[in-house]
């Protein structure tokens, strides 16, 4: 049984080997958004944005790329924030269109956690058979404690540690809190807007990191869960 | 695509012009700062006089005492505009409201003022959510090199609906992007505010968007002024106080129970004679009732505070809004002002940068 130390290594070095990947530096610097279209380019993947994502139209935009993936539920299909399909030789990430921007790049940064994290090492396992590999994600939620599903979780936090880098996290932090003091309502918005990410995430991500000392009311309100440390213990 | 984002999605300038009427009226807030919101208010009009018939109260027979009086004035300050516009795929206007935005903290010492803390900002708010992520995520990254912070607009909320939607309307459109840099600059008013938060400290509107994100602040001597009322919290027999106040002269407090920040208020007058109307130069004071409550519940206080207020009021006729103004406050706004850059340079600026 993988500890909750070991998970968060394992996840901060497949984060790591992304930026190498994509010849980016680690840690990145802070200022600005992380270059996360620049980070899955760097595989060999695909990004999609499309409108009322479901089965049927992941399906349609496969059959485009000539894959055919037809091996879904028919009935009821539901609404889908992502989709992750690859196979040995190329991948492709869709993601809802109607979300915000932000949530767009969150449920993006969390299928690029799948590829890396789970169909990476299954793909290898496997080997050139051709088989395609699917991860489905009917909601994302960008807290990363919000699923208990280990693999959800894992790629939640492989997200938020690409978009919202610790060191980063903590250098914004510092610079901001050494020039205005540690406001939180500013910190939260400040760097959601740095990073190009949602306020819910920023502000469970600095509240995880033990930045700030409670989570906004607003968020607080609106989700029940513990941080996943508390989950794992 | 960085910068170029303008160009490729068919950007074009936009002169300066007045404000246009909305085809339909939205549930957008007002975008004057004045008091509004739409959470659940109840009012308790016996909490000061517990059910006594209400009078004027003459707060001048309470004599200021200089040592607990407000020595900070919080202000912030908002000079942009709707510099260009853009259209997503489905047609939509995308205004692009560029704003310098600001907030500053003003000290009185003795019968001195002087500028303890600013932090000002250059803003861009824009709808991004009709975009494709990669082109934001580089745009964004081209105006943070470029000292511009990228404020992302929401869309229209709708009934029944998950997702926001953009509208056809330009002015829903522009209320929106101006409304969200308008919100930022909220934010740093309350890092002003949050500098020194045991001092007492006047912030230039109501408490509930400045103190609401964190408990402590509902605690502490924050004073809110509310220059322009847009809400009824007054029964009939308040209102015949209000209209019968004279200078210096305040209601009864009562109490505005909300789920975010409960405040114990009044209306106080700080000018008028008998040739102006019966609600001018009124504003409307708030404290938290956890402060008060804290403090003792001790109404001589508010009567004190209020002369103080009184005593505080602008005094310039020329100054337009000077009948509902604190002197500091005015100082505070045209200090900061005076930081910021012209307008039109910065839209120039803005436009070279952008190849507009």
């Amino acid at each position: 049984m993988i500890t909750p130390a070991d998970e968060a290594e394992w996840i901060a070095e497949a984060v790591r080997r992304s930026f190498g990947n994509a010849e980016l530096p680690w840690p990145p610097q802070a200022s600005g958004p992380a270059r996360l279209n620049d980070l899955i380019s760097s595989y060999n993947l695909v990004h999609e944005e499309v409108f009322g994502l479901n089965y049927a139209a992941v399906s349609a935009r496969l059959q485009h790329w000539e894959i055919h993936w037809d091996d879904f539920p028919r009935t009821n299909p539901p609404d889908l924030a992502g989709f992750l399909y690859a196979n040995a030789v190329c991948g492709f990430i869709f993601v809802r269109r109607d979300d915000t921007v932000p949530r767009r790049r969150f449920t993006a940064a969390h299928e690029l956690g799948h590829y890396c994290l789970h169909l990476t090492p299954e793909l290898l396992s496997l080997g050139q058979d051709g088989v395609g590999l699917v991860a489905v994600d009917e909601d994302v939620f960008e807290a990363e404690a919000a699923s208990v599903l280990a693999r959800e979780r894992q790629a939640n936090r492989f997200a938020a540690e690409l978009l919202m880098p610790e060191p980063v996290c903590r250098n914004l932090v510092d610079r901001y809190s050494g020039k205005y003091g540690r406001v939180p309502r500013f910190l939260i918005h400040q760097i959601a807007g740095d990073l190009l990410v949602s306020r819910e995430a920023i502000a469970w991500r600095l509240w995880t990191l033990n930045l700030i000392d409670e989570l906004p009311r607003w968020l607080s309100r609106h989700e029940d869960v513990a941080p996943v440390e508390d989950q794992l213990s | 695509m960085g910068l170029e984002f303008l160009n490729d999605h068919g950007a074009s300038r936009v002169r300066p012009y007045p404000n246009q009427p909305e085809l339909e009226p939205s549930d957008e807030p007002d975008e004057s700062g004045a008091e509004g919101g739409g959470e659940e208010e109840q009012v308790d009009h016996a909490y000061e006089l517990e059910g006594l018939p209400w009078q004027p109260i003459d707060v001048t027979r309470s004599e200021v005492e200089w040592s607990e009086a407000p020595k900070r004035f919080i202000d912030g300050c908002h000079v942009g505009r709707t510099i260009a516009w853009l259209q997503d795929a489905r047609g939509h206007p995308v205004p692009l409201m560029l704003a310098e935005i600001g907030g500053v903290c003003v000290d009185r010492e003795s019968r001195d003022l002087r500028r303890s803390f600013e932090v000002i900002e250059r803003v861009v708010a824009l709808a991004v959510d009709p975009f494709l992520w990669h082109e934001v995520e580089d745009f964004a990254i081209a105006l943070a090199d470029s000292g511009f912070r990228l404020l992302p607009v929401s869309l229209i909320k709708v009934e029944g609906r998950r997702e926001r939607v953009a509208s056809f309307d330009f002015e829903v459109m522009r209320k929106k992007a101006h409304n969200r840099s308008m919100e930022e600059m909220g934010v740093l008013e309350e890092v002003a505010l949050c500098q020194h938060v045991e001092i007492p400290t006047v912030v230039d509107g109501r408490l509930e968007p400045r103190i609401n994100s964190d408990s402590r602040l509902q605690r502490c001597p924050i004073i809110g002024v509310v220059k322009q009322q847009r809400k009824d919290y007054l029964h009939p027999e308040g209102w015949r106080v209000y209209l019968r106040l004279e200078p210096a002269r305040r209601t009864p407090a009562f109490l505005i129970r909300s789920a975010g920040v409960p405040v114990v208020s009044w209306y106080l007058k700080l000018e008028g004679d008998r040739n102006t109307l019966p609600n001018w130069g009124v504003v409307r004071v708030e404290i938290a009732q956890a402060y008060f409550e804290r403090i003792g519940k001790d109404f001589s206080q508010i009567n004190r505070l209020s002369h103080a207020l009184y005593q505080m009021r602008c005094r310039h006729a020329t100054y337009g809004r000077g009948p509902v103004s604190l002197e500091p406050i005015v100082w505070a706004e045209k200090k900061l002002r005076a930081l910021f850059s012209q307008p039109t340079w910065l839209a120039q600026h803005f436009y070279r940068l952008t190849g507009l």
